[in-house]
C-alpha cells in the first residue's frame, strides 16, 4: 500500500466516523437550541437530561427483560424509542413545576429578563440530577452491551483498502438524521411548529393571535428535553454510562449551538456535525488528548470571524 | 348601525402601569358594526386601553364585557378566540416568519380548512395585493408600510368580530398612511366590521368614524358622535389645529 492510499484511506475513515458521531452531536445540540430558541432560556441541566436518557435506555433494555426477549440489538432501539415520550412528559412536568416560575411572558421587560433566576434554577437542577444519579445508579460505569457496538460495516475502496464504520454509531447517526429532518419539517410546515416560532419571535403579538405562549414554552421544553434524551439513549448504545457522563457532552452541546448561531435549530445540527468531524479528523494529526482542544480552536475561529454563528442572523433584539 | 347591540362594554376601568395610573375610571361602549375613534395625546392611555382589552396589562378595577362575557376573567390568549383581533402599535409582525406564515398565525383561533383558508387568503390579497407578491418573503424584510398592511391582514385572517387598531399610521409616509386608512374604511363599509381605532392623526380618525372618544391623562374627557366632536371648539383647537 502506497503512502498516498494510506493517507486517503485514513482521512476517509476519520470523515466517516466524524459524520456518524457528528450527527449524534447535532441531535443533542438541537435539544438545547429548541429550548433556547423558543424560550430564551439557557438550560444548564441539558447534559443531565442526556445522562438520564442514557440510563433510561439502559434500564429499559436490561431491567425489563427486553434484552433477553428480543436481543440486544433490536431491544436497544426499542428502548431508544421509548425515551422520547417519557422525556417529553418529564420536560413538560419540569416546565410546569419549575421553569414557569422563572421564565415566560412575565419576565419580559424585567431587569435581566429572569436570566439569573434561570441560571440558578437550571444549574441547581443539574447538580441535583447528577448527585441523585450517583446515589440511585452508583458510580460504576455500565454499558448496554449492544452487539452492534462491537461490529463494523466494511466499505471497500478498491485495491485492498477499505474503511470501517462501527454499526452502533452508524445506526445512531442515521437515527439522529431522521429525527432532525422530522423536527425541521415539523417546525417549518406544521401549524403548531409555526406557532412555536411565532411565540419565540414575538410573545406579545402571539398572545394577540390567541396563541398560548406558556403552552408553547411547555411544548418547547418537552421537545428539547426529549431530543437530547433520545440523543443520549443513542449514545448509550455504544458508550459507557456513569452519572457524570453529561459533563463530557454538555461542552460539545454549548459549542455546537454557539457555532450554529444561538437562534437556529438547523444551525445547531450543523454545529454539532462540524464538531464531530473536527474531533475525528484532528485525531489524524493530533494526540487524542488534544481532540477537545481542536474543537475549541475551530470554535474560537468561528466566534472571532462570525460572532453570530454560522447560521445566525445579526440579532435585532439588542 | 348607531343603535346596534352593545358588543364591547367597558365600565369604570382603571389600570396602573409602571407605577402610574394609566387609565382612570374609563367607561366606553362599542356597538355592533360601529367605527369608533379614540384620539388623544401621547401617553393618554390609548394603547393601555387596548392592552387591557387584550389582557396583556392587568386591570386594577372596573369591568370589560364582550358580548356580555367578563373578559377580565378570561386568560389573554383566549380573548382572540372570542373574536377580538388586536393590531398592536408598531406593527409587531413575526419578523422571522414568512408573510404567508404570519397570515396563517393570524388565523390561529379559527384553524381553517384548506378551502376556507384559500378564500380568506384571496380576500386578504385583494385588500393588500402586495402581500400576495411577497408571500414567501420574511416579514422582517418588508417596508414599514408593507408590515402595517401585513399586521392588519394578519388580524383580519382571524375573521374577527371586533378589530382593534393601534396607531396604524405611525411612522408611515402620508401617502401610505392614506392608503391604509382607505383600506380600514373599506373593511368597515363592505364587511360591516366593528372597529376601534386609536390614532394620533385625529383629522383622519375622526372623519372616518361614527363616534369618537377623547382620552387625556387616562380619562375620557369628551365623547360623542362624529359631527359633534368635529364641531367641538376644544377638539378643533387641540387636535385639528384650526
Amino acid at each position: 500500500m502506497s503512502e498516498l492510499t494510506f493517507i486517503v484511506e485514513s482521512t476517509l475513515q476519520a470523515l466517516a466516523a466524524g459524520l456518524a458521531l457528528g450527527s449524534i452531536y447535532g441531535l443533542m445540540c438541537i435539544g438545547l437550541a429548541v429550548i433556547f430558541g423558543i424560550m430564551r432560556v439557557i438550560n444548564f441541566a441539558q447534559g443531565e437530561f442526556l445522562m438520564l436518557g442514557m440510563y433510561f435506555a439502559f434500564y429499559a433494555l436490561i431491567g425489563t427483560g427486553l434484552k433477553a426477549w428480543i436481543g440486544g440489538a433490536a431491544g436497544s432501539y426499542i428502548a431508544v424509542l421509548g425515551t422520547a415520550p417519557v422525556f417529553y412528559a418529564l420536560g413538560m412536568l419540569i416546565h410546569r413545576t419549575l421553569m414557569t416560575r422563572v421564565s415566560g411572558i412575565k419576565v419580559l421587560g424585567t431587569d435581566d429578563e429572569g436570566q439569573s433566576a434561570q441560571l440558578v434554577l437550571t444549574l441547581g437542577l443539574s447538580l441535583i440530577l447528577q448527585n441523585g444519579a450517583l446515589i440511585v445508579f452508583g458510580s460504576m460505569p455500565r454499558g448496554m452491551g449492544s452487539p452492534l457496538a462491537s461490529a463494523a460495516w466494511e466499505i471497500s475502496l478498491g485495491d485492498a483498502s477499505s474503511i470501517f464504520i462501527n454499526q452502533a454509531r452508524g445506526v445512531a447517526g442515521l437515527c439522529a438524521i431522521v429525527v432532525t429532518i422530522a423536527l425541521a419539517y415539523f417546525m417549518s410546515r406544521a401549524r403548531l411548529g409555526k406557532a412555536l416560532r411565532a411565540a419565540a419571535d414575538n410573545p406579545v403579538a402571539a398572545t394577540y393571535m390567541g396563541i398560548d405562549v406558556a403552552r408553547c414554552h411547555r411544548i418547547a421544553f418537552g421537545l428539547g428535553t426529549a431530543l437530547t434524551a433520545v440523543a443520549g439513549a443513542l449514545v448509550a448504545t455504544y458508550y459507557p454510562l456513569q452519572p457524570y457522563v453529561g459533563l463530557e457532552f454538555v461542552v460539545i452541546m454549548y459549542a455546537g449551538v454557539v457555532l450554529g448561531g444561538m437562534d437556529s435549530i438547523k444551525g445547531a445540527f450543523w454545529g454539532g456535525l462540524l464538531i464531530g468531524v473536527v474531533q475525528q479528523m484532528s485525531a489524524l494529526v493530533l494526540p487524542t488528548q488534544l481532540q477537545t482542544a481542536a474543537i475549541f480552536v475551530i470554535f474560537l475561529l468561528v466566534v472571532f470571524f462570525r460572532p453570530q454563528g454560522l447560521f445566525g442572523r445579526v440579532s435585532d433584539r439588542a | 348601525m348607531q343603535s346596534g347591540r352593545a358588543m364591547l362594554n367597558i365600565d369604570q376601568l382603571s389600570v396602573n402601569y409602571g407605577g402610574l395610573r394609566a387609565l382612570d375610571q374609563v367607561s366606553l361602549r362599542v356597538n355592533e358594526g360601529e367605527f369608533i375613534a379614540v384620539v388623544g395625546p401621547n401617553g393618554a392611555g390609548k394603547s393601555t386601553l387596548f392592552k387591557a382589552i387584550s389582557g396583556t396589562v392587568p386591570a386594577a378595577s372596573g369591568t370589560i364585557r364582550f358580548d356580555g362575557e367578563d373578559l377580565l376573567a378570561l386568560p389573554a390568549a383566549l380573548r382572540a378566540h372570542r373574536g377580538i383581533a388586536h393590531v398592536p402599535e408598531g406593527r409587531q409582525v413575526f419578523k422571522s416568519l414568512s408573510v404567508a406564515d404570519n397570515l396563517a398565525m393570524g388565523a390561529w383561533p379559527r384553524a381553517p380548512r384548506a378551502a376556507q383558508w384559500a378564500r380568506t387568503l384571496e380576500r386578504l390579497h385583494g385588500l393588500f395585493p402586495v402581500l400576495a407578491e411577497r408571500a414567501d418573503q420574511l416579514a422582517g424584510t418588508l417596508s414599514g408600510g408593507e408590515q402595517q398592511m401585513l399586521a392588519i391582514a394578519r388580524a383580519l385572517a382571524a375573521e374577527p368580530r371586533l378589530l382593534l387598531l393601534d396607531e396604524p399610521s405611525m411612522g408611515l409616509a402620508p401617502r401610505i398612511a392614506d392608503l391604509i386608512f382607505d383600506c380600514i374604511q373599506s373593511v368597515h363599509r363592505d364587511e360591516h366590521m366593528t372597529i376601534v381605532l386609536v390614532e394620533q392623526r385625529a383629522v383622519e380618525a375622526l372623519s372616518s368614524c361614527d363616534r369618537g372618544f377623547v382620552l387625556e391623562s387616562g380619562r375620557v374627557v369628551l365623547e360623542g358622535a362624529q359631527a359633534a366632536l368635529l364641531g367641538d371648539e376644544r377638539v378643533r383647537q387641540a387636535y385639528l389645529g384650526r
